[in-house]
Order: structure tokens, then C-alpha cells, then sequence
């Protein structure tokens, strides 16, 4: 009786665990799935099968290295409004657990509040957040792969998204 | 002739299950019909065979071998007239999910929307749909089915890729 009850703890505990887990990986994902219907939002999402597709394709094109970049990439989700921009950026800071994430990059002027954040596992960084907002617009945006910071900085530069500029300040790798 | 009675049954409910039509196939048969100004194309893999077997002296081999892998086209361009409306587009979108369509990847902005969605079928069978919705209820709905293959991706995008130097020269 004593080792029944011994194997529902186990198993309950692991439960818990792995809920814990969800919880912890749906903390952005819940962000984005509260208004990823809302007309007020602009909504942009590459799924992982899109980056698999992706990889498979030669492009002779585009640099071998940020072919490489490209490739290595999983998910891609943008979300941005002009409509009460400081509210969402304030919900956004408040419900995206910030514990688990490095912070990267901080821009803090008169007008702008850029934060990129990592989150970061054996040395390898799994995922790039910017949480962004300016006078007129709040930008969370999600890189999700194996992620190369020296070459995600050279293709911030390509990308016309708010605030994904200032990425091209961090630290090149030596 | 109880112990019968559940083998039919399943057999009947089997055969109503095939019968079913796709929500596209409904999306595409409902809208083609009333489109009166609206452009509808629908190609046959009859005619993507032939279109193969005739067209080979023009479209070099790298291009007429991913070409032959495409079974069926079907393309409508809807204007505002007689568009879906926003609940129809949106049904459509929930109801690729429940077909196993898969999203490749979608734009969003207000209520205009644009997604790229794809399944795996039996064998190498793929169904490609991008689907465009406009905020007045128009847009563009494409589908294709085909036997493709990754190294078929990477023939269409060189075949693009002629196809622009060409054009640029």
C-alpha cells in the first residue's frame, strides 16, 4: 500500500513538473495567443515547418554563414500595435517572466524603451525576445532555434522591424 | 443478424466519412459558382500532364520535372461583390487545421490576413494553400496538390531564379 501511494506521488510530482515547465514556455506564448486575433495588433508568425522548408531550399543568393543562421531558426513571432502601445508594454514586461532571461541589450531614451533579452542553455542561446516601444508603436518580437548573436546582428540590419536596429550594437563574438 | 449490424454500420459510417468533401473543396465549389465578375481558374492533372508532355521543348528539364509533379491547381480571385464574409474566411482558416493542413506562415494586419499552409498527404502528396483575406471580405484563394519533394523545392526555386536573371538581362 505504502509503495502505491510512494508511485502516485512520483507520478504527481512529475506531473507538476512538467506543468511547471508549460507554464514557464507559455508565459510568451499566452502573449501572443491573447492577441493574435485582435484587429488592434499586427500579427506576424513563421512556423518551424516554414525554417524546415527553409533549409532545405539552396540559395546561392544569400551568404553561406547567414544561409546557416536562417536555417538553424525554429519559430519567428512578431506582435505590434500603435494602439495604447504603453499599456501593452507594460502588460507585456508583467506577464513575460523575466527571470528567465538574460538581458542583452537595454535602450532607454526620451522616446524609446528597446529591451532585448536571452534565454540561454549550454551556452546556446535558444531564444531572442525584443520587447520594444516608441512613441507610436510596442513591438514584442520572438526569435525562437539555435540562435548565432554575431550573425543575427548582421541580419537585424536588413529587417525593417522597429527597434530590431539596435541589435547590431551587441558584442561580436571573439 | 445482430452480430451484423455493427459491421454495417461501420462500413456505412466509413463510406459517408470518404464522402465528405474538404472545407476547401466546400470553400472553393460554394464560391466559384457565385463569383459571376470574379476570376476562376481550375486546372485538371489531365491537363498539367499534358501541359507537361507538350510544353517539354520549352521548359528545360530542371523546371518540366517539378512541373510534372503538379496534379491540381485552383485559383479564385474574389472581389467585394459576392466576398465571404469575415465569418466565412475565418472558418475556413480554423477548419485547415482540423484537415491537417499546417501552417507555414501567416501575416496579420487589422483584418486583412495572409497564411501559406501545407499538408503531408499519402505517399509524397502535398497540398499547398495561400490563402489571402482583404478587410472588405475579397481576396485570393490558391491551392495546389502535387508530388513534391524537398529536392522539387529546391528545382522551383532555382527555376525562379532562372526565370528572374533572364528577366533581368
Amino acid at each position: 500500500m505504502r509503495s502505491t501511494i510512494h508511485k502516485y506521488c512520483i507520478v504527481a510530482l512529475l506531473m507538476m513538473g512538467a506543468t511547471g515547465l508549460q507554464a514557464q514556455e507559455d508565459a510568451i506564448g499566452k502573449f501572443f495567443g491573447k492577441y493574435i486575433e485582435d484587429s488592434r495588433f499586427t500579427v506576424v508568425s513563421v512556423s518551424p515547418k516554414m525554417f524546415r522548408l527553409l533549409a532545405k531550399v539552396n540559395w546561392d543568393t544569400i551568404p553561406a554563414d547567414l544561409r546557416q543562421t536562417v536555417t538553424k531558426l525554429k519559430s519567428l513571432r512578431i506582435l505590434s500595435t500603435g494602439s495604447t502601445p504603453r499599456q501593452f508594454y507594460k502588460e507585456a514586461l508583467a506577464r513575460i517572466d523575466m527571470k528567465e532571461y538574460e538581458e542583452l541589450i537595454t535602450v532607454r531614451s526620451k522616446n524609446e524603451d528597446v529591451h532585448f533579452v536571452v534565454k540561454e542553455e549550454g551556452g546556446v542561446i535558444h531564444e531572442l525576445l525584443m520587447i520594444a516601444l516608441d512613441e507610436s508603436d510596442f513591438t514584442l518580437m520572438s526569435f525562437v532555434g539555435d540562435i548565432d548573436l554575431d550573425k543575427m546582428s548582421r541580419l537585424s540590419s536588413s529587417m525593417s522591424i522597429k527597434g530590431m536596429e539596435n541589435l547590431k550594437n551587441v558584442k561580436r563574438k571573439k | 443478424m445482430k452480430k451484423l449490424l455493427l459491421p454495417i454500420a461501420l462500413v456505412v459510417m466509413t463510406l459517408s466519412a470518404c464522402a465528405q468533401t474538404s472545407s476547401l473543396d466546400r470553400f472553393y465549389n460554394k464560391f466559384k459558382s457565385s463569383s459571376e465578375g470574379d476570376a476562376n481558374i481550375a486546372i485538371s492533372p489531365n491537363f498539367m500532364l499534358q501541359a507537361c508532355f507538350s510544353g517539354k521543348d520549352n521548359i528545360k528539364g530542371e523546371a518540366g520535372s517539378w512541373l510534372k509533379k503538379v496534379t491540381e491547381v485552383r485559383l479564385l480571385i474574389l472581389d467585394q461583390k459576392k466576398a465571404p464574409t469575415a465569418r466565412e474566411w475565418s472558418d475556413l482558416f480554423g477548419s485547415l487545421v482540423d484537415d491537417h493542413f499546417e501552417e507555414l506562415f501567416s501575416i496579420r494586419k487589422g483584418k486583412d490576413r495572409v497564411q501559406l499552409m501545407s499538408a503531408d498527404r499519402k505517399g509524397d502528396l502535398k497540398e499547398l494553400v495561400f490563402l489571402a483575406a482583404g478587410e472588405d471580405g475579397g481576396g485570393l484563394f490558391l491551392h495546389f496538390k502535387g508530388h513534391f519533394t524537398a529536392a522539387d523545392l529546391e528545382k522551383m526555386q532555382s527555376a525562379l531564379q532562372e526565370n528572374q536573371s533572364k528577366k533581368a538581362q
